[in-house]
């Protein structure tokens, strides 16, 4: 391990705003410390548990460091750090969709696969794990986790309804829901109505409502409601009207 | 055209990381059981994470990226320095070596005992610069681990006790 670390920053920027992409000022703190570490007490730091235990965003900066240098016995040992860290968040994660357990680990194994490919990454397009690890492997894990629903949700697909049914009255429900200056009542009743929507649901409803973004486009290049769930269009679809439904029939009641 | 599908990873990360992020809390946390307990998960990650480990190629390196040095690793085992950097070029014959002894090496750099066993059983190490006149490289001296024990200076009566039990 080289003796010096020079914390590079990092190059990308945002896609809303064109801001600079930033890591939280604590790892931003935490790597210039471990920068100003000789190479074994910068291990120890490193690898050491419990409370003063570094942050994931700066583990993640650290294993990509190891790669630059060529240290793989080191980055290696941070990523497995990594794992035994995300597995409890993983578990809980999955909880959210019921999968059946075979199911459930194959998405892990598929998720590891993908944060391994990550992790060993250096590219710049990869930074985003080292501003937000967890929002990176959430995603992910989603995108997995729906493909396998989509396919174990046969019966639901063969239930569904024609697409734009009922959509007038419904739209105004959802429209409401995502409203970001609610009246007292709308904040009272939104905690209730949300709870009765599934994750992706949930996401299709944000992503449309709140992103304002298409559900669907030929174009490769664009950021849809599609393509940050991993599905098609079609699908998307069926979450909204799902949802419409599900609302529909809350506020019946 | 891989690269382009890398950028698009990051946006779409961006746009998750708004949502996780959203004030109404859209982002419910989990209600429900879990489906897969989290040692079952954390199993699989290892297992993939094997699966793409290149194997070990220095034992010093692996002690290295626990944070030790041969001192501290030496302490951890109980044994004395000098017979892990025979190990190391691994000038133990393997079949001599207590498992009780491999399988605490491979706890203390958190290898598993498959992989520090298939590094121990590899040709022996020649010492790294050494140079030679003849026209094949000389054969390096493999000793047993209880010779090594025995022979080393540095061993006390209490690692020789332990390891020889063992």
């Amino acid at each position: 391990m080289k003796d010096i670390w020079t914390p590079h920053p990092l190059t990308r920027t945002r896609k809303d705003d064109g801001a600079a992409y930033r890591r939280e000022p604590s790892v931003e703190a935490e790597i210039e410390k471990l920068c100003a570490l000789k190479p074994r007490m910068r291990q120890a730091s490193l690898v050491r548990g419990g409370e003063g235990r570094v942050k994931e965003e700066t583990l993640v900066w650290a294993i990509r460091e190891c790669v630059r240098e060529g240290d793989v016995e080191m980055a290696w040992t941070l990523a497995e750090l990594l794992t035994e860290r995300a597995s409890g968040h993983i578990s809980r994660q999955l909880a959210k969709w019921r999968l059946p357990a075979e199911d459930a680990e194959d998405c892990t194994r598929d998720l590891f696969a993908k944060l391994f490919d990550a992790l060993f990454d250096t590219e710049p397009s990869g930074e985003f794990w080292e501003v937000r690890f967890w929002v990176c492997l959430d995603r992910r894990l989603w995108n997995l986790v729906e493909r396998r629903q989509g396919a174990l949700d046969v019966q639901l697909r063969e239930a569904e309804a024609p697409e734009g049914s009922e959509s007038g009255e419904t739209e105004s429900l959802l429209a409401r829901l995502t409203d970001p200056n609610p009246g007292p009542e709308a904040l009272a009743e939104r905690g209730a109505a949300l709870s009765i929507l599934t994750e992706t649901e949930r996401l299709a409803v944000y992503l449309t409502y709140v992103e304002g973004l298409p559900e669907e486009s030929e174009d490769p290049e664009r950021v849809t409601a599609a393509r940050i769930l991993g599905v098609t269009g079609r699908s998307v679809r069926n979450y909204l009207r799902r949802a419409e439904e599900k609302l529909r029939k809350w506020r019946q009641t | 055209m891989a690269t382009n599908l890398k950028e698009r990873e990051s946006d779409l990360d961006e746009v998750f990381a708004r949502f996780s992020d959203h004030p109404l809390g859209f982002y419910a946390t989990a209600e429900n059981a879990p489906s897969l307990s989290e040692g079952r998960v954390r199993e699989l990650g290892l297992g993939v994470l094997a699966e793409r480990r290149p194997a070990l190629t220095s034992l010093i390196n692996a002690v290295k990226a626990q944070g030790m040095n041969l001192e501290t690793a030496a302490q951890t085992l109980d044994a004395p320095e000098g017979l892990l950097w025979k190990l190391h070029r691994r000038l133990i014959a393997f079949e001599t070596i207590p498992q009780a002894f491999v399988e605490k090496l491979a706890e203390s750099v958190r290898r598993n005992v498959d992989e520090i066993s298939a590094y121990l059983r590899q040709p022996p190490m020649l010492a790294p610069g050494a140079s030679y006149r003849a026209d094949t490289a000389p054969e390096a001296l493999v000793e047993s681990f209880e010779t090594a024990l025995s022979n080393d200076p540095d061993v006390t009566d209490a690692m020789r006790a332990r390891w020889r039990e063992s």
